[in-house]
């Protein structure tokens, strides 16, 4: 970092928009989903007409308010609900349904680990609030060279927006709170939180001061950072240019800024500064939510354990390594896959404990792997916990070796049988039985007179050779534990004997 | 409280409406009349009466999360001034 740059710290503030993943529509009851025929989920409330009156989708409030729980927020008794004016094709009312004064969900914080950051410590940031509001609809420029061409599919599809205190410090805090957020509407089920598609949008604001400063500086708004590594390359991007502003003596203005993922730059918009004017009022349409103290408690009752909460556990209770519960508890499906694998050894007589590690090898390495080749989803994944719990146990008791569990894992994949008897038909199981390997293991050590000799003499590396031969013998299908300890045990017998 | 023309103008342009300068005067006119008329309410002591923002009493007024189709594409577009059979259309709009 230059010289300069180390005077300044940065101040940013993020606004996240969450597509919720209802069935219908936020205000009206044509369907929500995404990717349909242009303009065939519409209605008349939807698009405007006169004398249509929208209706809340009861679901939106529920997701809301978890969100809102999950945030730490504190849930207000009763809202309203709030018209934003501006004039443009993708809103047909000529308004947005929002809320303004009385948000739903406020005073929040959520906790999360920054990656680079100290070792256990967490950044804690303010929620300053969450709201209910619409999406529009979708505008193409680039179809017609005379008009512009409007799909209403999308509008009024519902949105929460989420308003964080200036309390993020860097592009990468920055990017790891977007994450955490993305990780908790996921472990709710609220919103698919995917970036690229829109489902998950973030605006910033920015603004840098010297260091230990206590002031704000003017601030910036960058808009149009649609994936997790935009938003830092355009916060990175926006500090620099900020401070190189204020070193030659000029001044950070107030605007709106679009981040150009092409050239990597941040450009001035505007066109949007006249048009801040929105009028918000109460809409006489809606009338007020009151959230009452049962509502609550039984949307508490909905909440899942959450990843941090998930991630402590499997640290302090079942002796997981930070590495493995992080990568367990990334998405809820495969923190629960791993919770009912646990399960099922724990039936068996296992200790959770003591299984622990060899269920989070099995699922961050055959699991995922599966799934990032597209093979399975972990939502319907083929393999379920009861036959995945017993694969474990067969390796545990070396019934089958580490490749060998490979390749009846892979062999589960396409077959609903039991993971013993489907080894059994695949010759996998481990010779492990000593009465069988013994006499195997003396034939062997007969047959190698001379490294017998040179193993007695010290090259005791020379057990590998012999293991190698009693494997072959077997076509690999011993168990090498079993195996490597017969040798040495005979072995020990020689030298005793050679020593007498 | 006096409206003047250039709050008429301003409200005019957020509005996207325009007015000739005798209209501006008229409009103008008649908002200061308006809210007059409202300042009454500031004859009342209004201490701890929350604004309210609905006059019906009624709260919670909500549907369950059921998806129901009520107009198919081609009666949508029918009402629009201008489509093509897929698309509404509007005079481009540049960003």
């Amino acid at each position: 970092m230059d010289p300069a740059a180390e005077k300044y710290e940065a101040v940013i503030g993020l606004e996240v928009h969450c597509q919720l993943n209802t069935l219908s529509k936020a205000f009206s009851p044509e369907a929500a989903e995404f990717g349909a025929d242009p303009n065939t989920n519409v209605d008349p409330v939807s698009l405007g007409h006169p004398g249509t009156l929208p209706i809340l989708n009861d679901r939106v409030l529920t997701s809301t308010i978890l969100m809102g729980l999950a945030t730490n927020c504190r849930i207000r008794a009763r809202s309203t609900f709030a018209r934003k004016h501006y004039f443009y094709p993708d809103l047909p009312k000529g308004y947005q349904i929002s809320q303004y004064e009385d948000p739903i969900c406020h005073h929040g914080w959520i906790e999360f680990d920054v990656p680079g950051g100290k070792a256990n410590t967490k950044k804690r940031t303010g929620i300053t609030r969450i709201h209910i509001e619409e999406d529009a609809g979708k505008s193409i420029h680039d179809q017609d060279p005379e008009n512009s061409l409007l799909d209403y599919n999308r509008c009024g599809v519902p949105l929460v927006e989420l308003v964080t205190e200036p309390d993020l410090r860097s592009p990468r805090e920055a990017a790891a709170f977007l994450q955490t957020i993305r990780q908790t509407v996921r472990y709710l089920g609220i919103c698919d939180g995917n970036m690229e598609e829109g489902s998950l949008r973030c605006d910033a604001n920015i603004s840098i001061r010297e260091a230990g400063d206590d002031s704000l500086g003017t601030k910036t708004e960058v808009k149009n950072m649609n994936s997790f590594r935009n938003v830092e390359r355009a916060l990175d991007y926006e500090i620099t240019r900020q401070i190189e502003l204020v070193e030659s003596g000029g001044e950070v203005v107030q605007e709106t800024r679009l981040w150009d993922a092409e050239r990597l730059e941040t450009r001035s918009m505007r066109s949007k500064e006249e048009a801040h004017d929105y009028r918000y009022f109460p809409d006489p349409d809606l009338v007020p939510l009151v959230v009452s103290d049962e509502r609550i408690d039984e949307i508490e009752r909905l909440l899942p354990e959450m990843p941090w909460a998930r991630k402590d556990r499997l640290m302090e209770t079942l002796s997981l390594p930070a590495y493995d519960a992080e990568i367990i508890t990334q998405e809820r499906s495969m923190a629960e896959m791993f919770d009912s694998v646990i399960t099922e050894l724990e039936k068996a007589g296992e200790e959770p404990a003591d299984v622990s590690k060899p269920v989070s090898n099995l699922l961050m390495t055959d699991v995922l792997r599966t799934i990032n080749e597209g093979q399975a989803t972990l939502d319907a994944f083929p393999i379920d916990p009861v036959r995945l719990a017993a694969l474990v146990r067969l390796r545990l008791s070396d019934t089958i070796s580490s490749t060998g569990a490979q390749t009846l894992f892979d062999a589960m994949l396409a077959s609903d049988h039991e993971p013993e008897s489907l080894a059994q038909e695949m010759d996998l199981l481990q010779v492990s039985d000593a009465g069988a390997l013994e006499p195997i293991v003396l034939s062997v050590l007969a047959d190698s007179s001379s490294q017998v000799e040179q193993y007695l003499g010290g090259k005791e590396g020379l057990i590998g050779y012999f293991i190698g031969q009693v494997m072959r013998r077997f076509d690999g299908s011993a168990d090498p534990k079993t195996v490597r300890s017969l040798l040495e045990s005979e072995l020990g017998k020689m030298r005793k004997g050679g020593s007498d | 409280m006096k409206v003047t023309r250039d709050q008429v103008r301003h409200i005019a342009a957020l509005a996207r409406l325009r007015f000739d300068a005798a209209e501006e005067e008229e409009i103008a006119t008649q908002m200061t009349r308006i809210l007059d008329y409202v300042e009454k309410l500031n004859e009342l002591n209004l201490e701890g009466v929350e604004p309210m923002s609905h006059v019906l009493d009624l709260h919670n007024v909500v549907r369950p999360d059921q998806p129901h189709k009520r107009i198919t594409r081609e009666q949508a577009l029918s009402n629009a001034p201008d489509a093509d059979d897929v698309y509404f259309r509007v005079p481009k709009v540049i960003e």
